[in-house]
């Protein structure tokens, strides 16, 4: 009986040990994203889309310089200086909440946001870009939202490559450096990033935040974690009011769109469908079409949509 | 035929024949074989050196091909077989909404796979599927509710082209509204940023 009671024991400490291991990579990931200077390749996948993508990222007395470039497709740049940005107006303000943009500096940092939400493991160690990485699984506590896994670079702790997964653990997205330089030559890069001043039109609008309010819908069941971001109201494609509500846990999005039927609607059935990383779930509230589409499980998705509720004057039930 | 008839006629071909020899000539040309054969040896040298014309047979591969297609029977689908990958001209419409072309992220959702899935079962939505029936047609799979005509009426509806219109506009409303929320590998304002336009900041 002592004999399984210390080995429960150890057990448990060595499982404790872990997870502490586990999520001290993950502080490691953090910090090394907001200190390190480096430039790389990398690719995003999402679906069956594939795209390159190229940064650099430099710290210096000024702030954080992040330099993206798309390697694919029509030439596109993101540029960040300091802590400040343009916005489309070509006017100099503060820069959105976080100024950091690139993936592997915005994962971890969410993720340690939401640690109540998942539990961390260590998974072991592997090669990513030619360089030594160890591995993080990340799984939620709950079957509402997708799981991560992550690796980290074993020497200076940036985060290399990461998936997000399904539940049947098949990727729904992931990036992936193929090749990383740390602590790049000064001068040419910084120089280029310097002379890039602010030429033409902009057109930056991200990061901005419309007043929340609900409007005349309330979604009364959504995960911990999520909160409603935003709320818009556009014309559909028969002249029809659509209601757009946006919910985000820092890690995915997902939209609540609901538009009126009218007495000659054809009937629309429950169905769910998926497209990259997004899944999408059609069903009626109150004789409203309501979509609702994000980046998690159809399970969650489903949970939004039957815990619709209208709070106006004509106030339905639940789901048809 | 001996060798030696044939190298004759290798030699006659290359003009290489003896002149003084004019009877072993014509009994060459005589031998039905030979004369094919010199005939044969002759088209080959215009050929290789380019100076055929219009002696040498062309084959025309794509004609054969066209007609042995033509030959081939005629498959017949039922007419309510729907194609999985759908591409809807959704970035006309996108570009629309946007008010401005779209870059590569929104490009990277163009072209939709719209795979019709039931919901799976859960806790959630156990109560919710114990009372639908599911409908299966040839290119998808509908957790529906109501009767099954009814459901397979309305199946068709959600897989219309004025239905694909709606999603890829909520799709674009999402994509667009979601940059800033979440991380992103790529571009985090390529939704709403037109070709060769650089967003800077500084």
């Amino acid at each position: 009986m002592g004999r399984l009671i210390i080995l429960l024991t150890g057990l448990l400490v060595t499982g404790v040990t872990l997870a502490e291991d586990a999520e001290a990579w993950l502080e490691h990931m953090d910090e090394a994203a907001r200190t390190l200077n480096y430039q790389g390749d990398f690719v995003f996948l999402r679906g069956d889309q594939m795209h390159h993508m190229q940064a650099l990222h430099l710290i210096d007395q000024s702030g954080t310089h992040v330099h993206l470039t798309n390697l694919d497709g029509p030439p596109t740049e993101l540029l960040l200086h300091g802590g400040s940005s343009v916005d489309e107006d070509g006017r100099t303000e503060a820069a959105p909440e976080s100024k950091e943009v690139l993936f592997s500096a915005v994962l971890p940092q969410r993720l340690l946001a939401l640690r109540g939400l998942y539990s961390f493991t260590p998974a072991g160690i592997d090669r990513v870009a030619g360089r030594s990485t160890r591995i993080v699984d990340v799984q939620p506590l709950d079957d509402l939202r997708y799981g991560f896994r992550l690796w980290a670079d074993t020497e200076r702790g940036l985060l290399l490559k990461a998936m997000m997964l399904d539940q049947q653990g098949v990727a729904v997205e992931q990036f992936s450096f193929s090749r990383i330089e740390f602590d790049p030559p000064p001068g040419e890069q910084v120089a280029t990033i310097n002379e890039s001043a602010p030429q033409g039109d902009y057109s930056l609008v991200a990061g901005k935040k419309t007043a929340v309010d609900q409007g005349d819908w309330q979604v009364t069941a959504i995960p911990e974690g999520f909160e409603l971001q935003s709320v818009s109201r556009y014309a559909g494609d028969r002249q029809q009011l659509v209601d757009h509500l946006l919910f985000s846990d820092g890690l995915a999005t997902v939209s609540v769109f609901v538009e009126p039927l009218s007495e000659n609607s054809p009937p629309v059935v429950r169905s769910t469908m998926t497209t990259g990383g997004v899944t999408t779930l059609v069903g009626t509230v109150s004789h409203n079409q309501v979509t609702v589409m994000g980046e998690v499980p159809v399970v969650t998705l489903s949970l939004i949509l039957n815990s619709l509720r209208r709070t106006g004057p004509a106030a339905g039930g639940l789901g048809d | 035929m001996k060798n030696s008839k044939l190298e004759q006629v290798s030699a006659l071909v290359d003009d290489e024949f003896p002149a003084h020899s004019g009877a072993p000539v014509e009994s060459l040309l005589k031998d039905l074989k030979l004369r094919a054969t010199w005939q044969r040896y002759h088209e080959l040298g215009d050929w290789m050196r380019g100076s055929a014309g219009g002696r040498v047979i062309r084959v025309d591969v794509a004609d054969r091909v066209r007609l042995a297609l033509e030959s081939e029977p005629t498959l017949l689908f039922p007419a309510n077989r729907r194609p999985l990958v759908v591409t809807p001209p959704a970035s006309r419409r996108w570009s629309q909404l946007a008010g401005m072309g779209m870059a590569a992220a929104v490009a990277s959702v163009t072209v939709l796979l719209f795979q019709q899935t039931a919901e799976p079962d859960s806790p959630a939505v156990s109560a919710m599927a114990a009372n639908q029936p599911v409908v299966r047609s040839p290119a998808l799979t509908v957790a529906a509710a109501g009767s099954g005509d009814r459901a397979e009426a309305g199946a068709d509806e959600n897989t219309g082209q004025a239905f694909q219109q709606k999603l890829d506009a909520y799709l674009a409303s999402h994509v667009r509204q979601s940059a800033g929320h979440r991380p992103q590998g790529q571009l985090p304002n390529a939704t709403v940023v037109g070709y060769g336009v650089t967003v800077t900041a500084k």
